[in-house]
């Protein structure tokens, strides 16, 4: 009797033994992937959009680069104009303050609403001179 | 429509005192805006500068087919006929301009004046208007509501309300041009009575003949702009009456008071021009007060041929 029960048990433990192995073995086995993903022909449209998908980066690439190109061409244009107008208005600048210096005086009295001497910003806007028309204000 | 445009050698002598054998006065004149516009620019005779020349007549151009009242498919008349519209960055800021003089001036001068001037006969432009075509409207007083959304650019009217920007988009453009053309080199701008300069001619203030009461002044302009506003001019009948195109905004007619020219000079020829009308609806001694207290250069000629000046134009003449 004891020794059948024995028996038994030995049994009951080799079986458990025996699928707990073939478990082990049947996650190694699908942990290898033995049978490639590449191996199954893809399908057309995937095939299509992941061809679409490159194109598109490598214009996307080209027109960023096309872009930083016309940007920097842009900075340096708008420099260089930057550059004309602050050297024609400084040339402007200097010929109103050397005019103002040396012509104010001839031209006003010199009253209360103007300075007598001086730099651009102390000569009035206007003033009455002995000179011949350029043109005329007449009423719009 | 004709252009001209013609270099005259400078032959002057540079502030410095360098001689500027290489520089001309350029001259460029043209009708537009219903005026005749003259643009003097002291540069090089060169291609630059004469394209540059060009251009400011094509952006004056540009600008009449906007703020036009006479041109029925310009922005402007657009506008006036629908009540309410989103409007161009250019319409958007002579509206504003506008807008703002009409209170720096206590609604002396008004961009709602049309319908006054429509009523008074003024409804076409100046040379298709009829030798006498019947008896004028009644007074139709400005002061009329105007909403300007500067977010979206929608300019609403009030019911009843429409803009005349004719002599103050006279003075904006001067500026506009004059500030296009500064980049070649000084020039003067000149719209009928609105001037407006940059830079001095050859060294010295330009010089723009001014009418006193008979006689010509010359005066010499160095900075900014100078407007004339006058009942002299732009003038028609109806019903045996005399009109003008001074439209006083209180009273919705033509001014009626004892000044028959005002001359301003300001730091901008729009400025200029709106004060120009504010002071002679004003009348000569209000127009005057207000003159000094201001600091404004200003000539004021009186129907009976009194001149009063203000300002540096006060201290007597050349």
């Amino acid at each position: 009797m004891k020794t059948t029960d024995r028996s038994k048990r030995r049994v009951r433990w080799t079986a458990i033994g025996g699928t707990a192995l073939m478990g082990v073995g049947a996650a190694v086995a699908i942990g290898a992937n033995p049978f490639p993903h590449s191996d199954r022909p893809k399908d057309a449209d995937v095939v299509a959009l992941e061809k679409r998908e490159k194109a598109l980066a490598t214009e996307a690439t080209r027109v960023n680069a096309l872009n930083a190109e016309r940007w920097a061409s842009y900075r340096v244009q708008l420099a260089s104009r930057n550059k004309e107008i602050a050297a024609v208005r400084a040339a402007n600048a200097q010929a109103l303050a050397s005019a103002s210096t040396a012509s104010y005086g001839g031209y006003s009295s010199g009253g209360s609403s103007g300075g007598s001497s001086g730099g651009y910003a102390s000569a009035p806007a206007a003033t009455y001179v002995p000179a011949a028309p350029v043109a005329s204000s007449g009423s719009s | 429509m004709s252009t001209a445009t013609e270099g005259i050698a400078a032959g002057a002598t540079g502030a410095a005192g360098a001689a500027r054998t290489d520089h001309a006065l350029l001259r460029h004149a043209f009708r537009a805006m219903g005026t005749d516009v003259l643009l003097v620019l002291d540069a090089a005779d060169d291609h630059a500068s004469r394209q540059a020349l060009r251009d400011a007549e094509a952006e004056m151009r540009r600008i009449e087919a906007v703020a036009s009242r006479f041109n029925p498919s310009s922005e402007l008349s657009l506008l006036n006929a629908a009540g309410e519209a989103e409007v161009s960055a250019d319409l958007l800021r002579l509206i504003t301009l506008a807008l703002a003089m009409r209170d720096a001036t206590g609604g002396r001068f008004d961009p709602t004046v049309h319908e006054a001037v429509v009523s008074a006969g003024y409804d076409r432009s100046l040379d298709r208007l009829p030798a006498d075509a019947g008896a004028a409207g009644p007074a139709m007083p400005a002061g009329g509501d105007v909403q300007v959304d500067l977010r979206t650019g929608r300019v609403t009217l009030s019911q009843g309300t429409c803009l005349d920007l004719g002599g103050i988009a006279k003075g904006w453009t001067a500026d506009r041009l004059a500030d296009d053309l500064g980049m070649h080199g000084p020039c003067l701008v000149s719209l009928g009575g609105d001037i407006a300069v940059r830079g001095l001619m050859t060294g010295e203030p330009w010089p723009v003949e001014v009418m006193h009461a008979a006689d010509p002044r010359v005066i010499g302009l160095r900075r900014g702009g100078m407007a004339t506003s006058g009942t002299d001019r732009r003038r028609w009948t109806r019903d045996g009456v005399q009109m003008h195109h001074v439209i006083d905004p209180i009273t919705g007619l033509p001014s009626d008071t004892d000044l028959l020219r005002v001359t301003v000079v300001a730091d901008d020829a729009a400025t200029a021009e709106a004060w120009a009308t504010a002071l002679l609806v004003s009348g000569s001694e209000q127009g005057a007060r207000e003159a000094i207290s201001r600091g404004l250069a200003a000539v004021l000629v009186t129907r009976d041929g009194r001149v009063v000046t203000t300002g540096s134009l006060a201290d007597g003449e050349a």
